[in-house]
C-alpha cells in the first residue's frame, strides 16, 4: 500500500472542450512530481479535481483509497492558482482557522517561516501585495504535515530569492510518507527537486518518467526535453 | 466542525452588523433626547433645533433602511462570495461536509435576520413617546382575541418557516445559476423567479383545499382561533417543506455538480 494517488479513465470537459482525455496515473509515496504542461494542458483541471472542487465527466481518482471528499481532504494540502485569502483577516487569525480546520497543522512551523521571510503575523490580509499574500499562501499549506501535497504554480508569482527559500522548504519538509504533485510551467527552476515528470499535453498524459530516466535516455535536461515536446 | 464553521461566520458577518446596530441606537436615543428633552427651548435658537432635529432623524432612518438592505446583500454575498467565488477553494478544501457550510451560511444569516428586526423594532420604541408605547400592548390584545394563546407559538413558527425559506430560496437559486456555464448571475435572478413562481404555485394549490376543511367555502367562512391557528400551521408546514426541499436540492448541487472556474 504504498500509492498515494490513483487515477482511473479520467476525463473532463467543459461543454466540447476536453480539459482532461482519459488520465490513467499512479503516484508512489516519498516521490516529488513535477506536472508539467503548457497552459491549458489541464494541470489545474487535474489538481481541482483531486481537491473536490471539479466533478470530474468520467473516471476517477483516488487519494489512499478515498474518493476526494471529507477524508482526503485531512491529508491533502493544496495551493490553488489563486488567492483564496479573504481580506479581512490577520495572517495571524488566519493561522488560527487552519489550527482549527486541520488537526495537522503546526502553526510554530507557520511563525517560523513567516519570519524568515518577514511578514508581520499582525498584518491584515487586505494590505499585502499579490506576492506576498501568495507567500503566506504557501506557508499555510506547507505548515501542514499532510500525505499529499498538491501545489498548482507554487513559485510563479513569487520573486527568485523567495522562490529558492519556497523549493528549500519543499525539498525539507521531504518525507517518505508524503508525496508531492507540483505544476509550473517554470522547469528550469525547479528541475532540481523533482523525482519524476508528468508531461500534460491536451489533456493527455504524454510522457510520465523518472527525472533519472530522461537524462539516461536522451541525455538532455527536463527543460531541454521540455522546449523539444512542446515546440510550437 | 459546524461549531467551527459558525464561528468564523459570525466573526466575517458581525463586523458589518455591529456597528450598524449601534449607530442606529444612537441615533434614536439622539433624536429622542431632541424630540423630548428640548434643551434649546428658553433660547432663541429654535430654528437651529429644528434643524439639528431634522439631521438626527434622517440619519436614523438612512440607517434603518440601510441595515435592512445590509441584512439582504449579506444573505447573498456570504453565500455566493464565500462558497462559489475564490474563496469557496478555502472553504471547500476544508474538510468538512457541504451541508455543514450551508447549515451555517443559514443559521448565522437567520441570527442577523432576527436580530436586526428586533434591534429595529428596540430602536423604534426609543422613538415613541412613553404614553403610546402601551399601544403595543393592543398587539398581544389582539392576538389573544383572535388566536388564543396558542397563536404566539403558531405565528412564531410560521415566521420562522417563511424567514428559513426566504434565505435557502436564494441559496438555492444561486446554486441553480451556478449549474450554467456563462451568465451566472442572471442564470440565478432567474432561477430565484422561478422558485417564487412555483412556491406560489404550491400554495395556491394546497392551502384552498384546507380552507374547504376547515369551513365550507360556500357559506360565509365563521373564524374561529382553532381555523386561523390551523390555517397558518399549515401555511408554515408548506415553507417548512419547501425549505427541505431547497435545502437538499443547494446540497446535492454544490455536492455533486461543483465547478469552481
Amino acid at each position: 500500500m504504498n500509492t498515494i494517488l490513483e487515477c482511473k479513465n479520467l476525463s473532463k470537459s467543459f461543454g466540447s472542450t476536453k480539459a482532461l482525455d482519459g488520465i490513467n496515473l499512479t503516484i508512489e509515496k516519498g516521490r516529488i512530481v513535477g506536472l508539467l504542461g503548457p497552459n491549458g494542458s489541464g494541470k489545474t483541471t487535474f489538481i481541482k479535481i483531486c481537491n473536490e472542487l471539479l466533478t470530474p465527466t468520467s473516471g476517477e481518482v483516488r487519494i489512499n483509497g478515498f474518493t476526494p471528499g471529507v477524508e482526503t481532504k485531512k491529508i491533502v494540502s493544496y495551493l490553488p492558482e489563486k488567492t483564496y485569502l479573504n481580506d479581512w483577516m490577520k495572517v495571524s487569525q488566519i493561522i488560527r482557522l487552519f489550527q482549527d480546520f486541520y488537526a495537522d497543522f503546526i502553526p510554530e512551523k507557520a511563525y517560523d517561516m513567516l519570519k524568515r521571510l518577514n511578514i508581520d503575523p499582525n498584518s491584515r490580509l487586505k494590505t499585502l501585495s499579490k506576492g506576498t499574500k501568495e507567500k503566506v499562501q504557501l506557508i499555510l499549506v506547507m505548515s501542514r504535515d499532510a500525505q499529499l501535497y498538491l501545489l498548482d504554480e507554487p513559485i510563479g508569482g513569487v520573486d527568485p530569492a523567495a522562490r529558492d527559500y519556497i523549493l528549500d522548504t519543499i525539498i525539507s519538509n521531504y518525507n517518505e510518507n508524503a508525496a508531492v504533485i507540483l505544476s509550473t510551467h517554470l522547469i528550469a527552476d525547479i528541475e532540481k527537486v523533482l523525482d519524476d515528470i508528468i508531461f500534460l499535453k491536451e489533456g493527455q498524459i504524454v510522457l510520465n518518467k523518472t527525472v533519472d530516466e530522461v537524462r539516461d535516455e536522451s541525455g538532455k535536461s527536463v527543460d531541454a526535453l521540455f522546449r523539444e515536446v512542446f515546440k510550437c | 466542525m459546524l461549531a467551527k464553521l459558525l464561528k468564523y461566520e459570525l466573526k466575517a458577518t458581525a463586523r458589518w452588523f455591529m456597528p450598524l446596530y449601534a449607530a442606529l441606537v444612537l441615533f434614536a436615543l439622539i433624536s429622542r433626547f431632541l424630540l423630548y428633552n428640548d434643551p434649546f427651548v428658553k433660547n432663541e435658537a429654535t430654528g437651529f433645533l429644528q434643524i439639528v432635529r431634522i439631521l438626527s432623524m434622517s440619519v436614523y432612518v438612512f440607517l434603518f433602511v440601510g441595515i435592512m438592505v445590509v441584512t439582504f446583500v449579506v444573505i447573498i454575498q456570504r453565500f455566493y462570495k464565500s462558497l462559489l467565488g475564490d474563496e469557496g477553494y478555502l472553504m471547500f478544501t476544508l474538510p468538512v461536509q457541504t451541508w455543514k457550510h450551508i447549515m451555517s451560511k443559514l443559521l448565522i444569516a437567520m441570527l442577523w435576520n432576527l436580530l436586526s428586526a428586533v434591534v429595529g423594532l428596540c430602536s423604534i420604541m426609543l422613538l415613541i413617546p412613553a404614553q403610546d408605547l402601551a399601544d403595543f400592548g393592543l398587539l398581544f390584545t389582539g392576538i389573544n382575541e383572535y388566536f388564543g394563546t396558542i397563536g404566539y407559538f403558531t405565528i412564531l413558527f410560521l415566521m420562522l418557516a417563511s424567514l428559513v425559506f426566504g434565505i435557502i430560496e436564494m441559496y438555492t437559486a444561486i446554486a441553480l445559476g451556478h449549474l450554467f456555464r456563462k451568465h451566472k448571475l442572471l442564470a440565478s435572478f432567474g432561477m430565484y423567479i422561478g422558485l417564487n413562481t412555483i412556491s406560489q404555485m404550491a400554495f395556491i394549490l394546497i392551502v384552498p383545499f384546507f380552507l374547504n376543511t376547515i369551513g365550507s367555502l360556500s357559506e360565509p367562512l365563521h373564524i374561529t382561533p382553532g381555523r386561523l391557528n390551523t390555517l397558518i400551521l399549515i401555511t408554515g408546514i408548506i415553507f417548512a417543506v419547501l425549505a427541505a426541499v431547497c435545502y437538499i436540492v443547494t446540497n446535492i448541487i454544490l455536492k455533486r455538480k461543483l465547478n469552481l472556474e
